[in-house]
């Protein structure tokens, strides 16, 4: 596909598969990680008064939740990617 | 149901469950972060896939994953530091109150006679007032009646925990009272505190008051003990376990519980539960947990309830040496300290509920874990806990409102006290992932090897002696 024959594709591929796996697992690592500020977490903090803490605990889940965003669109894009090189490697 | 906070063992910290939770799930969290952070740098990407390869969704990525790590430092640390607050200013307020608790107590035994003296100069005025209140209720018995209601309806103050602090500060003043009363300087009195220097304190005016008491009044008997039962039942599971196994307070009822746990050591290992006060009585009759072994177990001498225990466990065939877990509500708490304290039992753990024991310093390595209800006006009567100074840190104190809502001021102020809301707090404690916690429920897993117990109950009853004329009664050392 992009001239180098089907080694060097192969060898990309493997790459690019390999950097994708390593996202998802990243990605679901954020994940769980989420689940250490359940909303509870955020309100019981709120029923206190101390909502600034609340406030910056929900900043803290939105930052996360933003990583794992982007992470998705990568995510995407490098399965393009996989999908293309596969596609050239066997064509 | 209100939080339980959670104080002592070795930290200087005092924060709400939900606070400590809080600071673990973030330190938790900031730990799982950096490697998901260091993860996401990834290197450059060969050429043929470099336009798949995301690196700037990456990079985006991997800020927000740093920042939410930083973030999640920050309020970790903040956490810390609003606990470390929490505690010094409570210290310091306890420490204030216990001053001023002292120098009234003091002034009030110093001039407890000119006290008395006005408080007979106003006799006529109660009595006017008394008789004008009779005429606008129109009996006597009326006015009586009316008081008896007005104080059945407002009995629920004493929940009140400030109300609870005033009693402590109040049975922490008795020693300084009777020291004033005494004629002593103050500066000498402060100097005698037992808080600092064990000489004389609230367990010394408790003894001296045991000594002085009139009659029969708080005068130990000899004790006998007797096997209830028997049965078998699985190891506790944690706090709420340890509560339910608690003997209830009843007359006639055993008191003490003993579980025996085989684990496959050359000897068996131990949990002995000790119920509460049954008899609220000053004049000893045939029960032991009465009032004359509260008092002389905060007293820090033998109680009939203490030597009934012992003398249960023996026969139960508890041999020094063997690995005991004491546990105590109310007066249990006091007897079960006090196995410890006495090295009656080789024990590296001690559980008490509602027990007026904070002024008892244990031996080093004892894990203490004591339940207290802020509303509980009994727990108040063990006076000022020791202080940090003093090593009251080594106790692990769980404390926590027993009502929800307003104070209930129609209630009794022993519901704080029941053994029914200790319970309810137990399972909190069982919930609570605080490490202090979880570190007593693994001592009593590691106690039991999770093995069925063999369990036993007796009862203690006194031995009713006659006052002797020259001795003042038999030997109440003897336990028969």
């Amino acid at each position: 596909m992009n001239g180098q024959g089907l080694d060097g594709d192969a060898g990309e591929l493997g790459a690019l598969q390999a950097r994708l796996q390593a996202v998802a697992n990243i990605d679901r690592g954020i994940a769980d990680a989420l689940h250490l500020i359940p909303d509870d977490v955020t309100a019981f903090w709120r029923s206190r008064a101390q909502v600034e803490f609340a406030r910056r605990l929900a900043d803290l889940a939105d930052r996360l939740v933003l990583a794992r965003t982007v992470l998705d669109d990568a995510q995407s894009t490098m399965q393009r990617g996989v999908d293309a090189l596969a596609a050239g490697s066997h064509g | 149901m209100g939080d339980i906070t959670i104080s002592g063992g070795g930290s200087t910290m005092v924060g709400t469950d939900g606070m400590l939770e809080s600071s673990r799930r973030l330190a938790d969290l900031a730990e799982r972060l950096g490697p998901l952070r260091d993860g996401l740098a990834f290197p450059p990407p060969a050429a043929g896939a470099a336009a798949f390869d995301a690196s700037t969704d990456l990079a985006i990525a991997q800020d927000a994953v740093e920042q939410g790590r930083a973030l999640a430092v920050r309020l970790r640390d903040q956490l810390h530091e609003a606990a470390q607050r929490y505690g010094m200013i409570e210290r310091a307020a306890a420490d204030e109150l216990e001053r001023r608790g002292a120098l009234l107590g003091y002034l009030a035994g110093a001039f407890a006679p000119a006290l008395l003296i006005e408080l007979l100069g106003a006799l006529p005025f109660v009595a006017s007032f008394l008789l004008g209140a009779d005429l606008v209720t129109g009996s006597s018995a009326r006015t009586v009646e009316l008081g008896r209601r007005f104080v059945a309806d407002h009995r629920g103050l004493l929940r009140d925990p400030r109300a609870v602090e005033l009693v402590r500060q109040v049975v922490s003043g008795a020693d300084d009272g009777i020291l004033g009363l005494a004629g002593m300087p103050y500066p000498v009195a402060r100097a005698l505190d037992d808080r600092a220097t064990g000489l004389f304190g609230l367990r010394g005016a408790a003894g001296v008051i045991s000594a002085l008491a009139p009659g029969g009044m708080l005068k130990e008997t000899p004790v006998t003990v007797a096997g209830a039962s028997a049965g078998a039942a699985a190891a506790p599971a944690g706090f709420a376990d340890l509560a339910s196994r608690i003997p209830h307070s009843e007359p006639g009822a055993p008191q003490v519980r003993i579980e025996r746990y085989d684990t496959g050591g050359a000897r068996p290992s131990w949990i002995v539960y000790v119920g509460g006060t049954i008899d609220t009585g000053f004049v000893p009759h045939g029960e032991p947990w009465d009032d004359t072994s509260n008092l002389r177990g905060i007293a820090g001498v033998d109680s009939g309830s203490a030597r009934a225990t012992r003398e249960a466990m023996a026969q139960a065939g508890i041999r020094p040496g063997d690995t005991v877990l004491p546990v105590g509500y109310s007066q249990g708490g006091i007897v079960a300290t006090s196995l410890v304290t006495s090295g009656a039992v080789d024990a590296d753990g001690l559980v008490t509920f509602g027990s007026p024991t904070g002024q008892v310093p244990l031996p080093a390595g004892v894990h203490d874990v004591a339940v207290e209800h802020r509303d509980d006006v009994i727990v108040a009567l063990g006076g000022d806990p020791l202080s940090a100074d003093d090593g009251g840190l080594q106790r692990v104190v769980v404390r926590r409102v027993s009502f929800d809502g307003p104070l209930p001021v129609g209630e009794s102020p022993i519901q704080a006290h029941l053994m029914s809301n200790y319970a309810a707090t137990a399972q909190q404690m069982d919930a609570s992932s605080d490490p202090r916690l979880l570190s007593m429920r693994e001592r009593v897993t590691a106690l039991t090897g999770g093995a069925p117990a063999e369990v036993s109950l007796w009862r203690g009853d006194r031995v009713e002696v006659s006052v002797a004329p020259a001795d003042g009664g038999g030997d109440p050392s003897a336990t028969r």
